[in-house]
């Protein structure tokens, strides 16, 4: 090869007499024919035969054709696809399955190149399980190949050189090679071979004649060092700089950052539009298909089988990518409401619950679907499983009815023109597979596609070290240089023993050729435009990051920056201090009835707010699913049996009477009867009969309990009254009411928590519906109130009872401890202390009081969900632990 | 300064050739003695890679790596002045002369330096074994590993339902969990959160066989305790013992109580476990019911009221009990006794035990496969993976393979804190390792600052290595003393206070670790070096106040001093960084604040699931509410009050609503209900951070921030970039879960000079002064696990499965290895307090209230950190009653609380967009219409397929022209019908329409071969080209094409365009309808044709090989 040329006129000149350019890449090829059609218009040209520029890969593929040689190539994708499958079949029969088959394919892959490239091999080497694995996989491949009658276009430029020696190829006079940072001997060779039959070839730099003037600066992160440099190009911009080139080390770290960053600065407004209207600068670096909502819906769509969760079926009940998300839209949000009241985690495909088809009925039309879809273990080609999965989704209504956005447009695009042939195009490697398989397929190639939105050849750049090559600016920033990334640490390839690497200088191998590729990176960037800027963070996180020793020598600085445009630092001093505002009550009710029973009165007792915002605006937060049967569920079964139960037994007389067998067989039957109602078949699952167990258990504990108590005669079960409650009215419904020996009645509500007693007796009601419900009774017919704890071994009555012996455990209230902390003298004042609070707790509520006053955070707002509404945070803040 | 008094110890420590265990107490200085002791072992080594060093945290493997590199860049400097310095500058000297002779080039390429956190060295070692590791490749470490646990609780407790493995195991432990299946996956989840930990036991546990095994170990531990009671009952104690033993028990009814066992008793019981029995008869003798020494004797307890024998008696055995009272721990060793374990499992519990045996390691394995389908793993994942791949060398030679380098040193720093699994790691690395065979391990820590049990970490390791060395390498020891941080008056009052808490043996099960006093090279400080503030009652208030004052007080006395007020819970922190506010003192506190409860962080959230929702009525009524709206609770009921059923999106749109509003409310709902409208119309088409952040900044939510509320909303917004799933969530909740392992960002305004966190932050700090607050209050609750396990040095594995949980269970094993665990703590808790004082520079003080017992006595909270202080610190809380009484506070009034909100009128201010230069680009002149391309997107499957024959007939064509008509007989066309069905393949045709495909491509060469008009367009003419790519400008636009196939004849350049379509309907309507379609190619074509070729007139047509139509442009 003769001395590299660095002169872009000479090499437009061979262009125009038919050179051709081999690059490194696609996107060089495109920078220089862009190049190449400004100086063809600056000298005067009209029309021009386009310039000769390919990629290095696709000029071999092309020769390929012309040898009649492509038809058998096994392309890059399906080669990777074969060594999985290979490094697969040996994986199945091992203990522990492998992680990351696709990562170590590339691996291997890589590794088998190496070994081809520069001729090596591992003969004389001692050789680890790793490589002595991915020997037997590369013998498996290798293999695979030969029975397919593939060729593995590892060899091709072999080959091709081959063809050029014995004259099947007729070489180009001229060839131009750019951009390859570190030449690998592929490339070499054919030079070699081009050389050999007499075809002049050129290196082309790119660079300029000399280093531009270069300057170090530090950054406090890696978000400021981004930032810094967008700053630094809007004011480029300003003044019309046109090649504006920002390189960073570590672009796919910093994609999104980098992203985001460059948009608040260059394009603020954006932000704002909520359009995506096309960026301002170009980005190399694409996001993954996948990510793009249209497409994560597909995936998500075409992945459902067997059981749903409710996630996923609250996450597409609200996807605009489905047949009726406009028309069903809001019915669809209500319908998800509902069902996550019922905190179930998952539902059957094939049964889903019964709700959806009466309110949703497009939706359940697609369900339905979806649960015809699945594939079992039919195995059939890619191409015709993809042909199916097009179906599925067509009959599905994706993507939506709302018109396509040009994202959303250009995404669908990509699906169809890049994703599908990718996949389509392992067909003749992968056979016949499962519906499984090809989704997955469809899955990984849908991540590994990077989506980039159109954007115009802006003068704004941003790219990875390695992108830059060839490429030359007017100005140039290079970020991320610290000594951690540049050089980079060594990667040997772990399939191949690390002194064959060193001793074929692979790429990687070692930190040495590391150290002298980084140093011919630094030199090409610092001749790549007359001025360069060279940056590095300071910090990541609390980690203290050095600039890279190869930049030091560079004279430190900060270039000429931009204010900044990004929304934030623009609303910093222009921004109104808030206003503040007292607002504590709300307009009184208009009714005097209000719908939501006690609970009103319990929420007012334990913070106004919360009966304001519960019970005035229905302020509701979504539910969230549980495993297993959730607390609420396990509750109201415990009531609904203990009802039924005393339903059919009556009083305490006949709950003795009965034998042990008797007993049991009654509360197993009531327990059976009670889940059946419930659950309907889903009763013989594992769960609910594990829970039919306990329920008996737990039945039966508590009726020894109260077979232990002074003879009652149970008199009510549920029964329901309107109460008055000062001005407010409410409906109210008791679990039980006894008729004790003497005639007075005792009132029972069931628990299945922990009872706190001061809730019925201290300063702010917190347990009204007892009182409530007693409130129509007076002191002389009734006996007393409790709460009945029902808890494995912890069943017992808390409460109040008007005289000693009526309940277990609990004494007169006149002159009890309980009395005496309470300050009240008698059972009579009691009642009439209740009556007060509730009176006064239904006055707050009417008249629309407000206040965010919980009584104590650890009562109040531990099972509170309205936080954001209330803002109580904003007040004070709150100390959860709790002290024994 | 004078050389310290260990100077000698850390000139021996950096000896090449030995191998050290040194305990660096704090502030002695350890960073500097591994950076001279690295930098020693270079000078001596053949590549810099056969140093390994690991240290605890990123942050200080790269301080180290810097300290490192910043001394060999001085030793290119002159040499310093100070001794000691100078002696660090000679060290890097010769290292950097090494380089220079081995060529490494280190200052340039530091990553030749092997300085890494452990994580960092087993993620290091697993990548370069991808298959023996069975990664693969190293994944990604997951960022919240929990919800991957939770996925596999999830799918382990699953197999319920479907049968199988697992499945009974399942029921039983739902039975026993009182069906809690929400328990029994979160315990599954903390289990396998700590799976490096049991994981390797469980393997021992599989067959009934192993049942005796387990219930040996729990008889040794038995054993092990009757021994250390035997070893402090005074010898001269027991024949006195068995005969009163004896008497007493005679004189018993025939009562079943331990103490009738005395009867037999004719020698003093063994230490074997079967002794137990006889042990509790003689705790039964001397001890109550509730554990205490007997003070009064009764005819109950064996000694009947009497005169005579029964008198002699009791007084003996009164005496007896006064000298036992006085033997310091027997009391409470004798109670503890009545707790010890069983020494067998009961049925039940070994049942349950058996399930999870069964159920972990299923669990675990299906992690793994949750760890492949999310390409993520956990740290625990890697080291194990790390171990297992070291593990199974079995020779050296493979070892060495497998690590890829030759490890000649090893230093390891923060010892103390090292976990089994780092051990069993370390043990595996130095295997073969001979003394003197010019190998060396150097482990530096110091055990009285260990303080991650709850990590795992095991002190008890660092005391086993010291004393009979690591695996095969012995250590010699190294005890440094020096103290370089703290004055003279601190150093003496924590050598004071800790060398009588600290134990006084050295104990490697519970991680007792003896104190090592200190010797200050600082001079004492005028004034008290320590002070206490006691509290008679618990006043969080009153504490924070006083909290208030010294940092106050501290800041003002010392300009450039530092202030720490450390803590052992955030929590404690909560009423102390209220008061800070109050008074507009500014800190930095890292890692305090859950950042879920900050309220712009909250009004974030209710935006985005509002925007995600529209059914998410209180993040609805949320957003209506946040600053940025400002609704009063008036207009919020005008908007949605007694109507639950309509979405608050759809009453946005209602009129009537909107118009019972106050004209405040109305004017504000205007601006922000059309911001959200639009948001939600675009929901799914953007990233989800770019449709929230959009909205946000819209709506004003920037402008409702101040600095620090700013960056909190930054992390959830960054959280919102992790949790993407295509512009939406996957679970609602996703985020908000995301959020509850972050914290508030500490305040940018904060010089930094004072500073809050947790004492477990605080390590490796220091600061001038040092408050410790809360110091009387209690410990977090611990969390049920369901399996205690403790691997004993002496006794083995103990294990228990958590006790039913139905209100009655206890489990003796289970509650005898929960209290080695909170003796473990209790040590533990002590180190924490030694860490805590010796942060401080200058000054130290202590907050902390001790209730008044029921007799009045001041005594501290159980478990409080002022608890182990007690000893020492218990007299100066004397209070008097009035003091007392003056702590009891009175609630303060309550103040209204108001809400924030922006102007009615605030707009957003112009945000200055830049315009671009228009730039030239080029157009591809075949290019269609956009309308036309997206109507494309849209048509079927066969289209594709299509597009594809359109583009190998096209390759096919060129060859043909190429190589010559005469060349391409059908014959030939027919034999490559092979070759030329791959290539569809190739291009992306599905199996099943290949041969179909292919059909088409030979129909149409077939037919151009065939038709006189496509042999003379294909054949060989003047100036003919295919596939000819011209560039140009036509019209001020630049255009690139490809030409088909272009060539003169009779004078005229043909331009002419290949079109693989079959003619639909009417041949005429068809070609004419086509040749419409491409008129604007087929122009530009001519157009850029006739400049390149100005001698010939150009004309072009479209040609139809499958039906021989020709069109010309007119
Ligand atoms: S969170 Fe607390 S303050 Fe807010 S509404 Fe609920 S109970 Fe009241």
């Amino acid at each position: 090869m003769s001395a590299p040329s660095t002169s872009f006129e000479s090499l437009c000149r061979a262009l125009a007499q038919g050179a051709l350019v081999l690059t490194v890449n696609k996107r060089l090829a495109r920078a220089l024919r862009s190049r190449f059609d400004a100086w063809m218009l600056e000298s005067g040209g009209e029309v021009w035969g386009t310039p000769k520029i390919q990629g290095l890969n696709t000029w071999l593929l092309r020769c390929a054709g012309d040898l009649d040689e492509d038809a058998g190539l096994l392309s890059e994708s399906a080669s990777l696809y074969l060594w999985e499958r290979v490094i697969e079949a040996e994986a199945a029969g091992s203990e522990l399955a492998l992680l990351q088959v696709p990562a170590s394919a590339r691996r291997a892959q890589e590794a088998h190149r190496l070994l081809v490239e520069y001729g090596a091999d591992l003969s004389g080497h001692p050789l680890s399980d790793d490589h002595r694995a991915f020997l037997r996989w590369r013998a498996a491949y290798i293999d695979a190949c030969r029975r397919g009658a593939w060729s593995d276009s590892v060899l091709l430029p072999e080959r091709i050189a081959a063809a050029l020696a014995d004259g099947r190829l007729t070489p180009p006079a001229q060839v131009f090679v750019a951009g390859f940072d570190d030449p690998p001997p592929r490339l070499t060779r054919l030079c070699a071979a081009l050389e050999g039959v007499g075809c002049r070839v050129t290196a082309w730099s790119g660079l300029l004649p000399a280093p531009g003037a270069c300057l170090r600066t530090a950054a406090l992160d890696a978000e400021h060092e981004v930032r810094m440099a967008a700053r630094w190009a809007r004011r480029l911009l300003e003044e019309d700089a046109p090649r504006i080139g920002v390189v960073v080390a570590d672009l796919q770290q910093r994609r999104r950052l980098v992203e985001r960053v460059f948009r608040e600065e260059l394009a603020p407004d954006s932000l704002i539009d909520l359009e995506g209207a096309e960026e301002r600068f170009n980005l190399s670096l694409g996001s993954p298909l996948a990510e793009l909502g249209l497409v994560t819906a597909a995936l998500d769509l075409l992945g459902l089988s067997g059981r749903i969760s409710l996630d996923s079926l609250s996450f597409f009940l609200r996807s605009p990518y489905l047949g009726g998300a406009q028309r069903e839209g809001a019915v669809r949000a209500r319908c998800d409401r509902k069902l996550r009241a019922g905190r179930r985690e998952s539902f059957s495909l094939t049964h889903p619950p019964a709700g959806i088809a009466a309110s949703v009925p497009e939706f359940s039309a697609i369900l339905a679907a979806l649960a015809t879809a699945s594939g079992g273990r039919r195995r059939r080609s890619l191409g015709e499983w993809m042909a199916a999965f097009g179906e599925l989704l067509a009959a599905v209504g994706w993507p939506g009815e709302r018109p396509l956005g040009s994202l959303e447009f250009q995404a669908l695009k990509v699906w169809k023109e890049r994703l599908l042939p990718a996949v389509i195009e392992l067909e003749p490697v992968s056979g016949l597979v499962e519906r499984d398989a090809a989704l997955d397929l469809l899955r990984r190639l849908a991540r590994e596609t990077t989506f980039q939105p159109e954007t115009p050849d802006g003068p704004v750049q941003v790219l990875g070290l390695l992108e830059s090559a060839g490429l030359e600016f007017d100005h140039l920033w290079v970020m991320g240089l610290t000594d951690e990334i540049f050089p980079a640490p060594a990667r040997p390839n772990p399939f191949l023993p690390v002194p064959l690497q060193v001793a074929c200088a692979m790429p990687h191998a070692g930190a040495e050729r590391e150290l002298t590729f980084a140093r011919a990176l630094r030199d090409r960037l610092s001749a790549s435009a007359p001025t360069v800027v060279f940056s590095h963070p300071l910090k990541e996180g609390e980690v203290e990051l050095r600039p890279s020793s190869l930049i030091l020598d560079f004279a430190a600085g900060t270039p000429l920056l931009a204010g900044s445009a990004a929304p934030l630092a623009v609303l910093e001093g222009v921004s109104p201090p808030l206003e503040t505002l007292c607002d504590e009550s709300g307009p009184p009710l208009a009714a005097a009835r209000a719908v939501g029973g006690t609970a009103i009165l319990k929420d007012q007792a334990l913070c106004p707010f919360r009966a304001f915002a519960r019970h005035r605006l229905a302020a509701r937060g979504l539910e969230h699913p549980e495993p297993g049967l959730d607390a609420a569920t396990r509750g109201s079964l415990l009531h609904r049996v203990l009802e039924n139960f005393w339903r059919e037994t009556g009083d305490q007389a006949a709950l003795i009477a009965l034998s042990e067998e008797a007993l049991d067989g009654r509360i197993a039957g009531t327990v059976a009867r009670v889940l059946g109602e419930r659950f309907g078949e889903e009763a013989q699952a594992p769960l609910c009969r594990i829970e039919g167990q306990r329920l008996c258990a737990l039945a039966r504990e508590w009726l020894e309990a109260e077979k232990g108590r002074t003879p009652f005669v149970v008199h009510g079960l549920e029964e329901q009254r309107t109460v008055v409650c000062g001005p407010l009215t409410v409906d109210t419904r008791i679990d039980r009411v006894d008729l004790l020996p003497g005639g007075g009645r005792l009132i029972v509500d069931y628990k299945t928590g922990r009872v706190d007693l001061n809730d019925l007796l201290g300063e702010r009601l917190l347990e009204p519906q007892l009182p409530v419900y007693a409130g129509e009774e007076s002191a002389e017919t009734l006996a007393g109130v409790a709460i009945a704890q029902v808890r494995r071994g912890d069943c017992l009555f808390k409460g109040v009872a008007a005289a000693d012996d009526l309940l277990p455990k609990i004494s007169a209230f006149a002159g009890s401890k309980a009395a005496e902390k309470a300050g009240l003298n008698d059972w009579p004042e009691l009642l009439e202390r209740w009556r007060d609070q509730l009176a006064e707790l239904g006055g707050e509520f009417t008249r629309g009081w407000a206040a965010v006053a919980p009584v104590a955070p650890d009562k109040a707002c531990k099972f509170c969900d309205l936080a954001p509404l209330c803002r109580i945070d904003e007040t004070l803040a709150d100390d959860e632990e709790a002290e024994s | 300064m004078s050389a310290p008094a260990d100077a000698q110890a850390r000139l021996r420590a950096i000896d090449p050739e030995r191998s050290f265990i040194v305990q660096a107490p704090a502030g002695s200085g350890k960073t500097e003695l591994l950076i001279q002791r690295y930098l020693r072992l270079l000078a001596t080594v053949r590549r810099p890679d056969e140093i390994l060093a690991i240290t605890f945290t990123r942050k200080a493997a790269g301080e180290m790596r810097g300290r490192l590199l910043r001394a060999l860049r001085e030793a290119l400097d002159p040499a310093p002045e100070s001794a000691h310095q100078r002696q660090t500058w000679e060290l890097a000297r010769a290292a950097l002369a090494r380089d220079a002779r081995q060529g490494w080039n280190l200052l340039d390429n530091p990553s030749l330096l092997a300085i890494q956190t452990i994580d960092s060295f087993n993620a290091a070692l697993t990548r370069r074994m991808p298959w023996i590791s069975r990664f693969g490749a190293m994944p990604a470490i997951a960022e919240d590993p929990f919800s991957l646990y939770r996925e596999a609780a999830r799918r382990v407790t699953g197999r319920l339902d479907q049968g199988g493995a697992g499945s009974a195991e399942t029921a039983l432990l739902l039975e026993h969990l009182d069906n809690r299946m929400d328990t029994l996956q979160e315990m599954l989840v903390a289990m396998l959160a700590r799976r490096d930990q049991w994981l390797r036991h469980l393997g021992r546990v599989k067959s009934e066989r192993q049942r005796e095994l387990l219930e040996r170990s729990l008889a040794d531990f038995v054993g092990n305790r009757l021994s250390a009671i035997k070893a402090l009952l005074p010898a001269d104690c027991r024949d006195e013992l068995l005969e009163l033993g004896r008497y007493a028990a005679g004189q018993l009814d025939a009562e079943a109580r331990p103490l009738c066992r005395c009867a037999g008793l004719t020698e003093f019981p063994g230490t074997a476990a079967a002794a137990l029995p006889d042990w509790l008869a003689l705790a039964d003798l001397l001890l109550t019911s509730t554990g205490t020494f007997r003070l009064r004797l009764d005819k109950n307890g064996g000694f009947p009221a009497g005169k005579g024998e029964a008198a002699a008696r009791k007084t003996q055995m009164l005496e007896l009990l006064e000298r036992l009272r006085a033997v310091v721990g027997l009391e409470r060793a004798l109670a503890e006794l009545r707790r010890l374990p069983d020494m067998r499992y009961p049925d039940g519990q070994w049942q349950v035990l058996q399930a999870l045996v069964e159920l972990l390691p299923l669990a675990a394995a299906e992690l793994w496969l949750v760890f492949r389908q999310e390409g993520q793993v956990d740290f625990a994942a890697v080291a194990l993976q790390a171990l297992a791949a070291l593990g199974g060398a079995d020779d050296p030679s493979e070892l060495l393979l497998r690590l890829d380098a030759r490890l000649s040193h090893i230093l390891v720093d923060e010892f103390q804190d090292t976990s089994y699994l780092q051990y069993y790691l370390l043990g595996h690395l130095t295997s073969g390792w001979q003394p003197g065979d010019g190998r060396t391990l150097f482990v530096v820590g110091d055990p009285m600052q260990s303080i991650y049990l709850f990590r795992e970490a095991e002190v008890g390791l660092f005391l086993r290595a010291r004393a009979r060395g690591l695996a095969a390498v012995p250590l010699e020891r190294i005890d440094l003393c020096a103290n370089f941080r703290s004055q003279q008056g601190i150093v003496d009052w924590v050598n004071a206070v800790f060398a009588g808490l600290f134990p006084a043996e050295e104990d490697e099960a519970l991680g007792g670790v003896v104190y090592a006093p200190s010797a200050a090279v600082h001079e004492m400080l005028p004034g008290p070096a320590c002070a206490v503030h006691p509290f008679a009652l618990r006043d969080d208030a009153a504490e924070a106040e006083r909290v208030a004052d010294l940092a106050e007080q501290a800041l003002a006395e010392d300009a450039g001093g530092t202030v720490a007020v450390l803590v052992r819970a955030r929590t404690h922190l909560t009423g102390i960084l209220r008061v800070f506010s109050a008074r507009g003192l500014r800190f930095s506190a890292r890692d305090i604040d859950p950042l879920e409860r900050r309220p712009a962080v909250r009004d974030l959230l209710a935006l985005t699931r509002a925007l995600l929702h529209p059914a998410d009525r209180l993040s609805w009524l949320s957003v209506l509410r946040a600053p940025w709206c400002g609704l009063t609770l008036a207009d919020l009921e005008a908007l949605c009050g007694g109507d639950g059923g309509r979405l608050v999106p759809e009453l946005l749109e209602d009129g009537d609503r909107l118009a019972a509003l106050s004209a405040d409310g109305r004017r504000r709902l205007e601006r922000v209900g059309a911001i959200l409208r639009r948001a939600r119309a675009r929901h799914g088409a953007l990233p989800l951070r770019q449709l929230v952040e959009g909205a946000w900044l819209a709506l004003g939510g920037g402008a409702c921030c101040d600095g620090a509320a700013r960056k909190d909303t930054a992390r959830v917004f960054a959280l919102m970039e992790e949790c993407d799933h295509g512009g939406d969530l996957l679970s609602l909740d996703a985020l908000d879960e995301g959020l509850a392992r972050l914290f508030a960002a500490p305040d940018s305004g904060a010089d930094g000079r004072l500073q809050v966190m947790t004492i477990h932050k605080s390590k490796g700090l220091e600061f001038d002064t040092v408050i410790l607050p809360g110091l009387g209050r209690g410990p977090a609750g611990g969390d049920r696990h369901l399996l205690r396990w403790l691997e004993h040095p002496d006794c083995g594995l103990l294990l228990a499965p958590v006790p039913a949980l139905d209100g009655y269970a206890r489990d003796a094993t289970y509650e005898a290895i929960g209290r080695l665990e909170a003796a473990k703590q209790d040590l533990e808790s002590l180190r924490l307090l030694y860490v805590a004082a010796t942060r401080a520079k200058s000054r130290l003080h202590l907050l902390g209230h001790a209730a008044p017992d029921k007799e009045g006595v001041p005594r501290p909270l159980a478990g409080s950190l002022l608890g182990r202080l007690w000893p020492v610190l218990g007299l100066h809380f004397v209070f008097s009653a009035a003091e007392a009484a003056d702590q009891e506070g009175e609630p303060a009034a309550r103040t209204p609380p108001t809400i924030r909100r922006l102007p009615a009128d605030w707009r957003l201010p112009l945000l200055p967009s830049l315009s671009l230069p228009a730039v030239v680009r080029a157009r591809q002149a075949s290019g269609h219409g956009d309308q036309e391309s997206r109507l494309e997107l849209f048509t079927g499957w066969e289209a594709e397929t299509a597009r594809h024959v359109g583009t190998l007939c096209h390759l096919y064509l060129e060859r043909i022209a190429r190589e010559g008509l005469e060349r391409w007989t059908p014959e030939r066309i027919a034999g490559e019908a092979s070759a030329g069905q791959r290539r569809l393949a190739r291009l992306g045709v599905p199996a099943a329409e290949l041969a179909e495909g292919w059909n088409k491509v030979a129909a149409a060469l077939l037919g151009a071969l065939a038709a006189p008009r496509g042999r003379w367009i294909l054949g060989a003419r003047e100036g003919a080209a295919c596939e000819l790519e011209l560039s140009g400008r036509i019209n001020g636009e630049l255009l690139h094409a490809a030409v088909d196939r272009t060539f003169v004849a009779e004078g005229i350049r043909w331009i002419v365009d290949y079109k693989i379509v079959a003619c639909q309907g009417g041949r005429e309507a068809f070609l004419a309808g086509q040749i419409e379609r491409y008129r604007p190619q087929l122009v530009n074509y001519v157009a850029l044709m006739s400049r390149y070729d100005g001698a010939h007139p150009v004309r072009a047509a479209l040609y139809f090989p499958l039906f021989d139509g020709w069109r010309e442009l007119d």
